[in-house]
């Protein structure tokens, strides 16, 4: 909505970064070409589970052009983990491999022929083990433990308990209980992971990579490296997209860290795209089964849910992926009474971690079980969500307050706009029309999370540079920050500069994951923006004989209110203020208020985030019965951002939220095994869509302006991304009339359900429940 | 992901290219287009130590009428088929298949027809990183003693993944071979042997240079379909090829060809005579699924990202709509 305060902000205009990306003048971290460079190469375990009893580096070593060999003995064990209590992956394997892919070794050579011919000559002596690769039996009496510390392969348990469920459960007309399970997905981030590490006489080490927060990155290494902080520098560089992806930490910036350090020469990494898929980290795959009750209106009034999450090797985002599913789902339905155990359980496959579409099978089930019910009580999809869905000033089961919430709007919106009531009561065959419904966070303390800061300095000739922690990852965050500033400072956005996510330059920030870098970035920019202008207005006054209190700046120049022809030019004030030894420079910071003691297994309440959105999807789909397989319409989707900054940029989240959630998420992107090996770890074998099956995409944007966002603003994009994979699961469902449970649907399951239809209101196939785990001890 | 080091040539007279083929013999590979060889060089599922490229036999990439045939060279890339006049007036079924392959700037532009007629049988077991195959372990095509998709195969099981495969042997495509004895012709059904390690009938001297069509005396009735995840960049599921003549209203020949189900396309030749003489009908139809079913059950093993059981049951669906499709389409 355009705000006529606002002479930027509000408006649809190129995102900074588009034209490079598109010319290709946009350098990765795989472009990136330093002198004396060397090739680094990890050699990876085939195994899935085996002991390491020797390894022999010694021919690796004597090859001709190789600079530094390192296994285990180098980094005395050294674990990485998000929290002291999750620390169980060796950034290189020392005495055991845990999956296809951990890493055992690594080589910096000239080039890439020799550390290939080099890695061939390091052997090493495993002993196989046995594995488990699914959580059932992972957590069976007598599976192999693949952390001796972890009894029963539990690597993470969540309880949360709210209100008196079972006292509730008395008081419901219907109570059903319904499992769901999904896959493991990817992310498939169109650059593949590359690392350039640069080690300095002066012992200081410079890093590229694409990373969802240099400065939370800087801090890992600088530990695991015993290189103080100041000395470790995160450098700024395009990335190709994070989707949840580059949050975590991974042995390989450690590894080419340490073959730097001994090569004493820059070293660069780049991985494959089926190291991408298999040694970064997946989504998690996952069953839940939920058990709601309602009243005869359909309220629900009860609800109790397991989740096991299928964590691969490690803990990596552990405890946050464990209980992010039910938190989402907390903020969008208004829950009195409410169980949630969640257990994230090690197997010997790759390592999970947060997805941008994290908890399909929780998600979906959610909203499938929501439709059976509807259908069992009479009602629509709609009036059953419009019943439960959250509304402002409210606190969600766990204790956040919620000021700002549009849903109820979004659904609305999104019903009437793809005309839901009147395609769901007048079916054609084989066409369904579904929705789904979520909601996200804008940020969460991850223990000792802090805010953001950004300064802003001027040119000579009136221009700015902004300084901000800020890291862009693909979602736009470059741009953002800069229409913020040029909105404030009313200096045009190609007179602005940004210098962004270089530790050693930039002040730290929270990191671009949980989606906080609008909320807390953007506000720590217009702080910045506001405090220079104060300054700015301050000279600008004693010039115009003006209070500034009158002034305002635009088009690069202050004036007094209503008399923009008897402006002073920017570069005159700049000018003056440095003549007059007051040179001006903006600061700003935005810590986000929320309960730092919450913590996600100990104390999993208190206010979680300071802001949420909420998001609407409605898909149209129409199924083929003979073959199962799907076409999508129409998808309409509404989400409230607070504030769209960039009409434009938040459309093209929602697009893509669409293309990730409910076209690839919902439709055909799985991994498929065997026995703890992936069979399709690259892009021709994992069916992400192309632009060729997208449907045509309606997008509604409502704005609930958040009191604290910037400009009123929130997140773009995350819960439609979010809410997608429902929509078209209860859409293809409405087309069949059949309750999906098995995700995602491929044409094979949904021919599988066709075939084997059941009778009445159940799920289309008979899953094992996840149970509450009883502990021996 | 780097190639691995082998010889290269790029001989400039076909004569030039079996002198090089018979030296190197099974250790020498075709490259024409590279679309798929490149990558399964890069993943080291082959190792030749000699690539000759035909990118310089001008002669291979022409597309000329014969006599009572169509004469494509096996150099011809996919996009200069599909646009080709003769092709569209006479094959609109192999302009079909050509669009359903891979994505038009990369395949279609540098993939040849001859190279896709070729196209190594693929597998989830074989078509993968050298890494990963250390991993599992080697195949019977990568020097193994065992299938990694059928523990008691006998040979290989990969799949024929072609578009053109099965439209190819659905007109009676006629493949000239040349090799150092000279040419040969050999038919389109017969070039596949059905076993995936040596899937093709070519002789380490051989290089495929031709594809012959005859041109039908009679208006033919023709349809192609594939069954795939993804609407571009993917290999089918499984696809099927049907091509008719009428006399009067009723088949006067009849040719169906199921194939992404084994090494080889398969030509349900039962129909070929029990479908003589008769109308199209949905029991014809019907008739022709059960065929496809019968036929691919023993062939589809699960070594693809869809089970067995499922690519059974949409050979027979495949099989069901191109019937359908040709027999009541209008005949060009």
């Amino acid at each position: 909505m355009a705000n006529p305060d606002y002479h930027l902000i509000g408006k649809s205009l190129p995102r900074i970064d588009s034209a490079p990306k598109v010319s290709g003048e946009a350098l990765f971290t795989g472009d990136l070409n330093l002198p004396r460079m060397l090739v680094g190469k990890i050699l990876r375990s085939p195994y899935t589970h085996a002991l390491i009893k020797t390894i022999d580096i010694s021919k690796a070593k004597a090859l001709k052009g190789v600079h530094a060999v390192i296994t285990g003995q180098d980094t005395a064990g050294e674990k990485w983990g998000v929290f002291k209590y999750t620390r169980d992956q060796q950034l290189l394997c020392v005495d055991k491999v845990r999956y296809v892919g951990d890493e055992v070794a690594a080589v910096a050579a000239v080039d890439e022929e020799t550390a290939d011919e080099a890695l061939d000559l390091i052997s090493v002596e495993y002993e196989e083990l046995p594995g488990v690769f699914d959580c059932f039996s992972a957590i069976a009496p007598g599976a192999p433990v693949i952390h001796d510390s972890h009894p029963r392969n539990i690597n993470v348990a969540v309880k949360i308990e709210v209100g008196d469920v079972e006292e509730a459960f008395k008081k419901c007309s219907i109570i059903r209980e319904d499992t769901f399970a999904a896959d493991e997905d990817s992310y498939f981030m169109m650059e593949p992971y590359a690392v350039v590490a640069n080690y300095r006489s002066d012992g200081s080490i410079e890093i590229w990579m694409p990373n969802a927060s240099p400065h939370t990155k800087a801090k890992a290494l600088s530990n695991a490296l015993r290189i103080p902080l100041t000395k470790v520098i995160a450098r700024k560089i395009t990335i190709g997209g994070a989707f949840g992806g580059r949050s975590d930490v991974f042995p390989a910036e450690f590894i080419t860290c340490l073959l730097s350090i001994k090569s004493k020469r820059p070293v660069k990494v780049v991985y494959t795209r089926e190291e991408n898929s298999i040694a970064t980290r997946m989504g998690h795959a996952m069953t839940t089964t939920i058990k709601t009750g309602v009243d005869k209106e359909g309220r629900v009034l009860a609800r109790d849910i397991v989740s096991y999450l299928d964590g691969g090797a490690y803990s990596s985002t552990g405890p946050i992926a464990t209980s992010v599913p039910f938190l989402c789902h907390e903020q969008t339905y208004r829950l009195e009474n409410v169980r949630f155990h969640g257990y994230r359980i090690y197997t010997n496959k790759p390592v999970r971690g947060m997805i941008r579409i994290h908890g399909r099978s929780f998600a979906c089930g959610i909203d499938t079980q929501l439709d059976m019910i509807a259908q069992e009580l009479g009602i629509d999809p709609i009036t059953i969500r419009l019943k439960n869905a959250r509304r402002p000033g409210e606190t969600t089961a766990t204790g956040s307050y919620v000021s700002s919430c549009g849903l109820v709007e979004c659904i609305e919106k999104t019903a009437a706009k793809s005309d839901f009531i009147n395609k769901f009561n007048n079916k054609k065959p084989f066409h369904g029309i579904g929705i789904g419904i979520n909601s996200v966070q804008t940020g969460f303390p991850l223990g000792i999370r802090g805010g953001s800061q950004a300064l802003i300095k001027f040119h000579e000739d009136g221009g700015a540079t902004v300084i901000s922690g800020v890291v862009d990852n693909g979602q736009g965050n470059d741009n953002m920050l800069v229409q913020i500033a040029a909105e404030e400072l009313g200096i045009p956005v190609e007179e602005i500069r940004l210098i962004s996510a270089d530790t050693e330059i930039t002040p730290t920030d929270a990191g671009s994951y949980s989606m906080i870098s609008t909320f807390g970035g953007g506000n720590a920019v217009k702080r910045a923006a506001a405090d220079a202008r104060r300054q700015i207005f301050e000279i600008a006054s004693e010039l115009l004989e003006a209070d500034p209190e009158d002034l305002v700046a635009k088009d690069k120049k202050i004036f007094v209110r209503g008399a923009p022809h008897a402006g002073i030019p920017m570069e005159k004030i700049i000018r003056k203020s440095l003549l007059i030894g007051r040179p001006i420079m903006g600061t700003g910071s935005f810590s986000p208020e929320v309960d730092q003691r919450r913590e996600w297994v100990s104390n999993p309440r208190g206010q979680l985030s300071q802001a949420f959105s909420f998001g609407a999807t409605v898909a149209e789909v129409e199924v083929d019965p003979e073959t199962g397989t799907v076409k999508a319409h129409n998808v309409t989707c509404a989400q409230d951002c607070g504030f769209a900054l960039n009409p434009m940029v938040v459309e093209g989240q929602f697009q893509g939220g669409v293309a990730m959630g409910g076209q690839g998420g919902m439709l055909t992107e799985a991994h498929h095994w065997s026995q703890g090996h992936v069979l399709n770890p690259t892009m021709l074998e994992y069916k992400i869509p192309i632009i060729k099956d997208m449907p045509n995409i309606e997008t509604i944007i409502v704005e609930s302006i958040d009191p604290v966002g910037p400009y009123g603003a929130k997140e773009a994009g995350m819960s439609i991304a979010m809410s997608a994979a429902q929509a078209y699961a209860n859409a293809i469902g409405n087309a069949l009339g059949i309750y999906f449970n098995r995700f995602p649907l491929t044409p094979e399951r949904i021919f599988d359900a066709i075939e084997n239809r059941k009778s009445g209101i159940e799920t289309a196939w008979d899953l094992e429940p996840a149970r509450v785990i009883e502990f021996d001890k | 992901m780097r190639l691995p080091a082998f010889d290269y040539y790029s001989p400039t007279s076909i004569e030039n290219a079996i002198q090089i083929k018979n030296e190197f013999g099974g250790s020498a590979v075709i490259l024409a287009g590279g679309t798929d060889l490149i990558v399964n060089l890069k993943n080291r599922v082959i190792a030749p130590s000699v690539v000759i490229s035909l990118k310089n036999l001008r002669e291979l990439r022409k597309i000329d009428l014969a006599g009572d045939s169509l004469v494509i060279g096996a150099g011809a890339s996919l996009s200069q088929v599909a646009c080709n006049e003769n092709v569209q007036r006479h094959f609109p079924i192999l302009v079909d298949a050509i669009k359903h392959i891979g994505a038009p700037s990369i395949q279609r532009h540098r993939g040849s027809i001859g190279g896709n007629l070729c196209l190594n049988p693929r597998c989830l077991f074989y078509n993968q990183s050298f890494f990963w195959r250390k991993g599992k372990g080697s195949c019977l095509r990568t020097g193994g003693k065992t299938c990694l998709a059928l523990e008691k195969a006998e040979s290989c099981q990969a799949i024929c993944s072609a578009d053109t495969a099965p439209v190819i042997v659905a007109l009676s495509g006629q493949l000239t071979i040349v090799g150092r004895a000279g040419s040969r012709s050999c038919s389109a059904q017969e070039f596949f042997t059905g076993k995936g390690e040596t899937p093709f009938n070519l002789g380490p001297d051989e290089i495929l240079t031709e594809i012959r069509i005859p041109i039908p005396w009679a208006p033919i009735s023709s349809s192609y379909k594939r069954l795939s995840y993804r609407s571009a960049i993917d290999f089918p599921v499984i696809n099927a090829a049907c091509v008719a003549t009428f006399e009067q209203e009723k088949i006067f020949r009849f040719r169906l060809v199921v194939s992404a189900a084994g090494p080889a396309p398969i030509t349900l030749k039962d129909l070929e005579s029990t479908f003589i003489g008769r109308e199209p009908s949905q029991e014809l139809f019907s008739e022709a699924e059960q065929a496809a079913v019968r036929a691919v059950e023993g062939i589809v093993v699960d070594n693809s990202i869809a089970s067995k059981q499922y690519r059974v049951k949409m050979a027979g669906v495949m099989a069901r709509r191109v019937t359908q499709s040709a027999l009541t389409a209008s005949r060009r």
